[in-house]
């Protein structure tokens, strides 16, 4: 991973906390939101694998713990290892077919909003109930799995443009 | 294909340890953490960029909420519509109700203070020919009604009875150009015939042409009308105009009538009047005589000028039917500043109007 790219992700990730704060966070569906952070984190981890899913993650949950009033690290142990989790997955793949990413990113969100809402719950965070929990998991991996293709084809073409030898998928 | 797992699993293992460190010391100081300058700072960074970011998207965040709200807002406009009509339609129904609730008001007030009795009914039809003004009503010859009688609404003479059949009866309306009924004006009791004039105002023709008629008189029926009798005392309409051409024995009265005849519904046929009433206590009330003789305060004072007239249909009061009451009559008439102990007080249940009205003829009505 060249120092480009690392600077991208950099990027990605912080436009990612910017427009996930100012936009998406008041556009609630049925009640739940989608997690672009989320969604960022996972391409990153499918384009770089585990170790970059890993520390992306780990800058983008502890970016977001900062910013958000629950208690911090939460957010960066989710997003850790769910990057770490799906840059490994990506790794049993030699090729990526286009609905790929689209499935991945929703086990993954899936995955990580049902863990994010455990660790909260468990440290007594009284906005996480288990109910609404349930309720939520299906719809932000439905909303994540919508953003998946913008996202990732825009990472993709940005990566290229950036570092020509990088993989293409 | 796979990169050195054992780095990647230890760098994790970092990383993951570094988050549950974070967790229980932020966790365990609680609102005393270490971690608050750091926060303030990050939020001092990225608040901006945020806010920026916001200015940029809010049309679209607004657009896309509003979005995201769709089906809410359907649901809402749904409801909130169905709220509306359903209050529209109560508020339809409670207009009518009000409307018949104040047209019957109205109508007992008018027969109670006329003595009538009467059938009351309701217009089912209106004429189908041009340039014929009847209705139909709902009361026929099995409840009463029969050719010639007087039907009245709250606001006065609608007209009278043409055809009673069995259940319903045709009823001739004021307005129709075949109307005609005998009337007076209300304060100077000059004599004459009100007749229809279709969509236009009514016609009062005043037989003396030099007769003095002014605006704003009420024009009352007098109980006389060809092929038929009506009922005395109606009010039929109040005096806009006036015009009379030289040569002419009689004067022209524009008369508009008191009846809305474009929306009549609650109408009353008039079966009898119980017993004569005192000649004004129908006029509505902008239109009695208030100017020329101010309101009597007391029991005694002078009545309206008609009562000079001598109109046999001019009805009385049984209590001021005396003989007193027609020499102090007959005295004080001429003029209005006959001191009041030349009137004989009236009973304290008669109201003032019908105490004072005096009148010419001797005789108590029954």
């Amino acid at each position: 991973m060249s120092g480009g790219r690392i600077a991208l992700a950099t990027l990605w990730v912080a436009t990612a906390i910017a427009v996930q704060g100012a936009l998406l966070s008041r556009l609630t569906f049925l009640g739940s939101r989608p997690d672009l952070v989320l969604v960022v984190v996972l391409s990153i981890a499918l384009y770089d694998g585990p170790l970059a899913g890993a520390f992306g993650g780990f800058a983008a949950g502890f970016a977001v713990d900062l910013l958000s009033d629950h208690v911090l690290g939460v957010g960066a142990l989710v997003l850790c290892v769910a990057g770490w989790a799906t840059g490994t997955v990506r790794d049993y793949y030699d090729r990526l077919s286009a609905t790929t990413p689209i499935i991945v990113v929703a086990v993954a969100s899936a995955a990580s909003t049902l863990l994010l809402g455990a660790v909260l719950k468990l440290l007594g965070d009284p906005r996480v109930a288990w109910s609404g929990l349930a309720a939520d998991v299906p719809r932000v991996a439905l909303y994540d799995a919508v953003l998946t293709p913008f996202v990732f084809a825009a990472l993709s073409a940005l990566n290229r443009r950036v570092d020509p030898t990088v993989r293409q998928w | 294909m796979f990169r050195d797992s054992r780095r990647v699993r230890q760098l994790l293992g970092l990383m993951i340890l570094t988050s549950i460190t974070l967790i229980t010391i932020d966790y365990r100081s609680g609102a005393n953490s270490p971690f608050r300058g750091l926060r303030r700072t990050a939020g001092t960074l990225f608040g901006p960029i945020e806010r920026g970011v916001s200015a940029a998207v809010r049309p679209i965040g607004n657009a896309l909420s509003t979005l995201g709200n769709v089906g809410n807002l359907d649901k809402e406009v749904k409801k909130l519509r169905a709220e509306r009509a359903a209050v529209e339609g109560q508020k339809r129904t409670n207009d009518d109700k009000q409307r018949q609730f104040d047209d019957v008001m109205k109508l007992l007030t008018l027969t109670n203070a006329g003595q009538y009795r009467t059938i009351p009914a309701h217009v089912v039809a209106a004429a189908q020919a041009n340039f014929t003004w009847t209705v139909t009503i709902d009361a026929g010859s099995d409840r009463g009604v029969r050719n010639g009688m007087t039907v009245i609404n709250a606001a006065g003479l609608v007209g009278r009875v043409l055809v009673a059949s069995k259940f319903t009866s045709i009823v001739l309306l004021a307005i129709d150009r075949k109307f005609g009924v005998g009337a007076r004006l209300s304060i100077t009791g000059e004599r004459g015939s009100v007749k229809g004039n279709g969509p236009n105002e009514m016609k009062f023709e005043v037989t003396p042409a030099t007769a003095v008629v002014t605006a704003g008189q009420a024009v009352m029926t007098a109980g006389v009308a060809a092929g038929s009798t009506f009922v005395a005392g109606v009010p039929i309409g109040s005096v806009v105009a006036t015009r009379a051409a030289p040569g002419d024995t009689f004067r022209t009265v524009v008369v508009k009538p008191y009846v809305n005849f474009s929306n009549l519904d609650l109408v009353a046929v008039v079966v009898k009047q119980e017993r004569k009433i005192a000649p004004d206590a129908l006029v509505p009330a902008d239109a009695r005589p208030s100017a020329s003789s101010p309101a009597p305060p007391k029991c005694g004072a002078r009545a309206p000028a008609q009562v000079a007239t001598g109109s046999p249909s001019a009805a009385v009061s049984t209590s001021a039917s005396t003989s007193a009451s027609t020499s102090a009559s007959k005295s004080a008439a001429p003029t209005s500043a006959a001191p009041p102990e030349a009137w004989v007080p009236c009973l304290s249940s008669e109201p003032p109007g019908a105490g004072s009205a005096g009148s010419p003829s001797p005789t108590p009505t029954p």
